[in-house]
């Protein structure tokens, strides 16, 4: 059983997500300041994709992607987020691994989502 | 081999005599009246008679001797025996009028003969009178003729300054100066000089004067004849050989001048140059009467000159004024070209930071907006997945749903608009992508009754583009094209090469629309169409010109609308 972790400011967002997860068979853990992301995926848990906000309050959504390129976790991520200019940031992404179809703008499709989930999970 | 010698005068009378011959009565004010008869008592009685009335007299026997003494002296009265031992009076006043016209000449005659009197009054005689002769008479008459020939030199003076003052432009002048000179003083060969600017004397225009010497002759002040003149500006009559003259010695002098007057022409003390007078033919020489003629004929050129003078600096000036007057409506012009780049370059510093807020708001109102959409769209969706069962929750559901992606979408398009894209420029052929959005729309566009026809060019028009902009606002003006037709209609896209530029316009059928809409039409948020968000031509608008192109639309309402779009094309490498 795939494990993923989301990352988002808003909790109702968070429950949704968890809901689909949870629905579809996944494990789930949530953060919802994002400070803990590091220290969850460094305890030794094993996290198979992390869902991740890009703008919140008290931590980016880079400053994530940085740490984790810092600390070499290797752990796909699916950025889903408020509002972002995907092109300006592409060669932004690309740095850390993703391209421009692993960054979602909400509102999301779930379905879609949830394929989305599925098909980085099998590449992984 | 004529006689040598020179009569020069001043207009001043300080004259001058050089030469072998002094010739007294020249230089007298006296009119001078030649009696020419055969009888030797006429002639000593209006010999003694006229001189007693103050008349210098000359007398002659014949025809020929008549000749010779008009010839060497300035006579204003001939009293002619109409029959001489040598001619014909008749044939005698011919010659007379040949040699000097402004002569007076009186016939005296013992025949009574109304004939004759007439014939010698058609030949240009004043009056006759016949014999026996009364000295009061003939003396009462010949004042009547003087009174005429002096009118008449009032008379032409009148004329010459009429004609002279007729005009003010120089080339004019001069030609009527050269053509009065010829007339007035009976010149064969005349000129007039100015004064070029280094102060010389060039030949301004002139008659008998061959081109290669007008353009080659500048003579210094002081030079020559002429040059004396203009720096005596002392008027000279030349008869003769000039080279017993000390004024002259030093100076080149024409041979083949039988008599002139050279006459300064000066205005205010200042010399504006000289006119010449020649007589070449005619054996004559210039007498006092033309050198008088010639001063006051000289004053009034000088007068007309300086007048045309002023007119040419006065031309000049206003050529300057209507330069210096373009030049300020040329600058006034760049002026306002300028003023009209500052107000578009505010507009678009204005429109640019409107748009910069515009961006910074919609960025930050779609992440505030996004995440409660997703939530009610997530809440929806996750309500379908788990399963509602009652058929009108699940509908309200999947509208939800829809409204949720239809708020993304406009607020997608906001974004589009406060952030367009730089775009991701290559060279393709305009034909090729143009074909590709059709070929996704046709179908769609046939089903709702909309016919598309295609107009391609032979051979590929390469442009530089972000396909997927320009094929996004292809589909936007096609929709809109499709929306301005109720359920019918033909859209056609003719693609054609203008100049440097490929064109492609999209023409449609339909209702067209008005002015006050067309206006208003890339207006940001401005709509017709009830669900439109009004922002689809801007963001077309702005991607064109981030194409460095164009995008105009012309309408009429009840016939159709043509988007226009222009596009460089791509420079060859």
């Amino acid at each position: 059983m795939s494990k993923i972790l989301i990352v988002d400011d808003e909790p109702v967002i968070i429950d949704i997500l968890t809901k689909l997860l949870l629905l579809n068979n996944f494990e789930v853990l949530s953060s919802v300041t994002g400070e803990d992301v590091i220290d969850i995926l460094n305890r030794g848990e094993k996290i198979d994709l992390v869902i991740l906000d890009m703008k919140m309050p008290k931590i980016r959504g880079t400053d994530i992607l940085k740490k984790m390129r810092e600390f070499d976790m290797g752990v796909p991520v699916l950025i889903l987020t408020g509002s972002i200019d995907k092109y300006k940031h592409e060669e932004e992404f690309k740095q850390f691994g993703l391209n421009l179809d692993d960054v979602w703008q909400k509102p999301v499709d779930l379905y879609l989502l949830l394929e989305k989930i599925k098909s980085k999970l099998m590449k992984s | 081999m004529r006689p040598g010698f020179i009569i020069c005068y001043s207009v001043l009378e300080n004259y001058f005599f050089v030469g072998r011959k002094r010739e007294e009565e020249l230089v007298d004010n006296k009119f001078c009246v030649l009696v020419v008869d055969d009888e030797d008592d006429t002639r000593e009685m209006l010999d003694r008679g006229l001189r007693r009335r103050g008349y210098q007299v000359k007398v002659a026997a014949d025809g020929k001797e008549a000749i010779k003494q008009l010839k060497a002296s300035n006579i204003e009265i001939i009293l002619l025996d109409i029959r001489l031992p040598d001619c014909e009076g008749i044939d005698l006043l011919e010659n007379i009028k040949k040699i000097n016209p402004d002569t007076e000449v009186i016939i005296i005659t013992g025949y009574s003969s109304v004939e004759s009197a007439i014939l010698s009054m058609k030949r240009g005689a004043y009056d006759y009178l016949e014999k026996p002769l009364k000295i009061d008479k003939v003396a009462a008459l010949i004042e009547k003729a003087l009174e005429k020939h002096k009118l008449l030199e009032t008379v032409a003076l009148y004329e010459i300054s009429t004609a002279i003052f007729s005009t003010i432009k120089m080339k004019e002048l001069l030609q009527i100066i050269v053509d009065l000179t010829m007339k007035v003083l009976r010149a064969d060969d005349t000129s007039v000089m100015l004064l070029d600017e280094q102060g010389k004397l060039y030949i301004a225009i002139s008659y008998g004067l061959t081109e290669d010497i007008i353009k080659k002759t500048r003579i210094a002040i002081g030079e020559r004849i002429s040059g004396w003149v203009a720096q005596n500006t002392e008027p000279v009559i030349l008869t003769g050989d000039l080279k017993d003259d000390p004024r002259f010695q030093e100076l080149s002098v024409r041979g083949d001048i039988k008599s002139a007057i050279v006459v300064p022409l000066v205005k205010n003390k200042k010399v504006l140059g000289i006119l010449n007078a020649n007589r070449i033919k005619i054996e004559k020489g210039f007498n006092k009467g033309d050198l008088y003629k010639a001063s006051i004929f000289a004053s009034l050129v000088s007068l007309a000159l300086d007048n045309a003078n002023l007119y040419k600096e006065l031309a000049i000036l206003k050529d300057h004024m209507l330069l210096a007057n373009e030049g300020l409506k040329k600058e006034e012009s760049k002026c306002r070209d300028m003023i009209r780049e500052l107000e578009l370059s505010q507009k678009q510093l204005m429109q640019s930071s409107k748009l910069a807020a515009l961006g910074r708001l919609v960025s930050d109102m779609a992440h505030e907006v996004n995440n409660p959409l997703m939530v009610i769209s997530g809440t929806a969706q996750l309500a379908l997945m788990e399963g509602v069962q009652d058929e009108t929750m699940k509908s309200n559901f999947q509208i939800i749903r829809n409204e949720c992606v239809r708020a993304k979408d406009i607020i997608e398009r906001l974004l589009q608009f406060s952030r367009p894209s730089k775009g991701e420029f290559k060279k393709k052929d305009i034909n090729d992508s143009i074909r590709v959005i059709v070929s996704l729309i046709s179908h769609q566009f046939e089903i709702n009754g909309i016919a598309i026809e295609e107009h391609y060019t032979k051979e590929p028009l390469w442009v530089c583009i972000d396909d997927k902009q320009i094929q996004e606002i292809i589909l936007n003006i096609m929709n809109n094209a499709k929306d301005a037709m109720k359920d019918s209609g033909i859209i056609k896209i003719i693609i054609s090469q203008e100049q440097d530029k490929a064109r492609i316009n999209i023409e449609d059928n339909g209702f067209g629309m008005p002015q006050e809409v067309l206006n208003k039409i890339f207006e940001p948020f401005f709509t017709t169409k009830e669900k439109g968000t009004g922002i689809g031509l801007s963001i077309c608008q702005n991607i064109i010109k981030n194409h460095n192109g164009e995008l105009n639309y012309a309408s009429i309402v009840g016939k159709g609308t043509t988007a226009s779009i222009k596009l460089p094309l791509a420079k060859e490498q």
